[in-house]
């Protein structure tokens, strides 16, 4: 599913550049549950950004399901994103003026398809357990309840792949628990490959593997 | 991203931002309206000089005896019936209406004394018509010094509207037509200061035939023949009657023309209109006349001209300023999207993440300014309309009559509408033009990071 060759990411340039990853190669298979633990500045955000084709501004080769990010188009990249990869936020970035459902359904808007299927945001509320809070505004839902609109709106348009970054950061530690569950749930039950960026490892016992990131480099090599 | 979906999120950003963007758009909104102004009113005053006051009709000219001394000294053609022929012979000339001066004196002594008492009562009888302008009419004494021309009656005819004109017989009224421009200001000038009925077309059947003396002048005492007493009966209002003066058919002028001043009088005209069936026939004819020994009276083309271009130039001048308001007010909108999408800087990131391009982003911000450009064009429209009627009501009803005051100073062709919106959008866009750029070329990553 994620297949990296020594890549490297700058920030800043000359004398100012700062390595955020440096060299990284890395290979995630289809279906897996991966953590990525880092202390902050560690370039734990910096990897999950290129994964996801947000950031494209790095060295080397970055192959997700299938395709080589390098070279694809604005165009290209933007339906990648649409429709391969669900982003989960620290926090949250949910639309204020929207409701949930709206929320949900935002990628619609971007995607090929004609309409905006409100039936799907709600199917996939349900999924993460908010079939009551459909017509809430952000305002209007607790932190744990904001985590599970965005995971919903991850899952809207039926990506491959979820990257989360820090997903519980803004969590209590009870909540947080809650959340995380529901990543394994999605990797168990619908075969999601998901990559977690966290600062507490203990967090996600269940990953499949855990990756160290120390100055832009894998600490350690893959855990079982 | 389709249309609908751009429109959708369109219109949500918009309610979002409904307080920054009409604030930011008062000034579009102002541009507009004076741009809406300015140029209906350069219309409207441009409409009442190529109609009104000099109108020149775009497939004829005016052809006439060559005047420089140096032709004349060299034997210059006249205007005769043999020129005539030559002219119909042109290739591109449709017709040709040959024009005659009186080459006699003539006088009209007015007495509303002598008015019969029922053409008084029909008068009487006309909306707008007060005791007291009757009261005046009959008593009327005016002594007159008559000039006048005969006109080929087929180029006046849709002027007629109180009787033919054309030669008449012995016993009738010589038909008269009388210049727009000089009843015009008799209208506001003459007859208001005397009170005395304006003429117009509905007033023309009520006024009885006038009395008028051929070979005949108050002044001049170096007349030969003696006079004649006739009548005359104002038939219609048209711009090609003489300015001061009477129109009369050209068969009714050559035959009192042969009777008062010979037959060499009764053969020359003194101008002759010339028709062509297209506008592009205009230069080859007039290259023809030209090579005939002929003129070209271009004076009242040319006035028409200088006159359109001067008003062309200050309606362009204000409208400049327009476009300038406008101009400031693009800059306005540029600030408040720039201030737009550094809010919105977080939810952009979160757009491209879930699938937005560039492109699309482009197209978000562009589409919000074109909206507001719709919707601020629109309201700039409307006042200006609202400006031009309530200028319209101050002038036309409030302001006392002058000549040539128009029952409207504005004209509204139908690209003004189109062009005040697209003006407005197209500004809009402008402005927004390089914040889009920005928040297309926004690093995602970075935008969702807040860095």
């Amino acid at each position: 599913m994620i297949r990296l060759e020594n890549i490297s990411r700058n920030y800043g340039t000359g004398e100012a550049a700062t390595p955020a990853l440096s060299g990284l190669t890395l290979d995630v298979p289809s279906g897996a549950f991966v953590t990525v633990v880092g202390t902050s500045g560690s370039g734990k955000t910096t990897l999950l950004n290129i994964i996801g084709g947000l950031d494209t501004d790095y060295s080397g080769t970055a192959v997700i399901a299938g395709k080589n990010l390098r070279q694809m188009s604005d165009r290209e990249l933007s339906r990648f994103r649409n429709q391969t990869v669900g982003f989960v936020f620290q926090h949250f970035n949910l639309l204020e003026h929207l409701d949930a459902l709206q929320n949900v359904a935002l990628s619609a808007f971007f995607s090929s398809e004609d309409r905006i299927s409100l039936e799907r945001a709600e199917e996939v509320l349900v999924r993460v357990g908010l079939q009551e809070k459909l017509k809430k505004l952000p305002g209007q839902l607790s932190g744990g309840q904001k985590q599970r609109v965005a995971i919903a709106r991850a899952l809207f348009s039926q990506p491959h792949l979820i990257l989360a970054d820090e997903p519980t950061g803004n969590l209590d530690t009870k909540t947080g628990g809650q959340i995380i569950s529901l990543f394994e749930s999605l990797n168990r039950d619908d075969g999601l490959t998901v990559v977690a960026v966290t600062h507490e490892e203990f967090l996600f016992q269940n990953a499949t593997r855990a990756l160290h990131l120390e100055d832009g480099r894998l600490a350690s090599g893959p855990t079982p | 991203m389709k249309p609908g979906k751009l429109s959708r999120i369109i219109s949500q950003n918009l309610r979002r931002n409904r307080k920054n963007l009409i604030f930011s758009s008062v000034g579009l909104v102002v541009g507009i309206s004076s741009f809406f102004f300015f140029i209906a009113l350069g219309h409207g005053i441009k409409h009442t000089v190529a109609t009104e006051i000099f109108p020149v009709d775009a497939n004829r000219i005016k052809v006439v005896p060559r005047t420089a001394q140096f032709d004349a000294l060299a034997g210059g053609r006249i205007i005769d019936d043999e020129a005539l022929e030559q002219f119909k012979a042109i290739n591109g000339v449709k017709a040709v209406y040959p024009r005659m001066k009186l080459a006699f004196l003539a006088s009209s002594k007015m007495d509303g004394r002598s008015i019969p008492p029922a053409a008084l009562s029909m008068i009487a009888k006309i909306p707008g018509i007060t005791p007291r302008m009757l009261g005046a009419v009959k008593d009327v004494r005016m002594w007159l010094e008559i000039m006048g021309n005969g006109v080929d009656p087929r180029l006046v005819q849709d002027d007629a509207v109180a009787g033919r004109f054309a030669d008449p017989q012995p016993d009738q009224p010589i038909p008269v037509m009388l210049s727009r421009r000089m009843v015009e200001i008799y209208n506001t000038s003459f007859a208001k200061a005397r009170n005395l009925p304006k003429i117009n077309e509905m007033l023309l059947p009520f006024i009885p035939p006038l009395p008028l003396t051929l070979n005949h002048s108050f002044i001049s005492r170096h007349l030969t023949g003696s006079a004649l007493q006739t009548r005359m009966k104002v038939v219609g209002l048209s711009h090609y009657a003489i300015m001061g003066g009477i129109t009369i058919p050209l068969e009714t002028a050559k035959k009192y023309n042969r009777m008062f001043a010979g037959e060499r009088a009764a053969q020359s005209y003194d101008a002759a209109i010339l028709e062509v069936e297209s506008s592009d026939w205009l230069g080859p004819a007039q290259e023809n006349v030209n090579r005939l020994g002929f003129d070209i009276d271009l004076s009242e083309r040319r006035m028409a001209e200088s006159v359109g271009l001067i008003v062309t130039l200050v309606t362009l001048g204000f409208s400049l300023i327009s476009l300038i308001i406008v101009g400031i007010a693009a800059v306005n909108i540029a600030h408040t999207f720039f201030m737009i999408i550094f809010e919105r800087r977080r939810e952009i990131g979160l757009m491209r993440a879930l699938g937005a391009s560039r492109a699309d982003i482009r197209a978000i911000i562009l589409g919000e300014a074109g909206f507001v450009g719709v919707i601020g064009g629109a309201l700039g429209m409307g006042l200006g309309i609202a400006g031009c009627l309530i200028m319209d009501f101050f002038v036309v009803k409030v302001l006392p009559d002058f000549p040539f005051k128009p029952d409207s100073f504005f004209a509204y062709p139908t690209w003004l509408f189109f062009g005040a919106i697209l003006f407005a959008v197209a500004f809009c866009v402008l402005g927004a033009y390089f914040p889009a750029r920005r928040a297309a070329a926004m690093d995602p990553s970075a935008a969702l990071t807040g860095r």
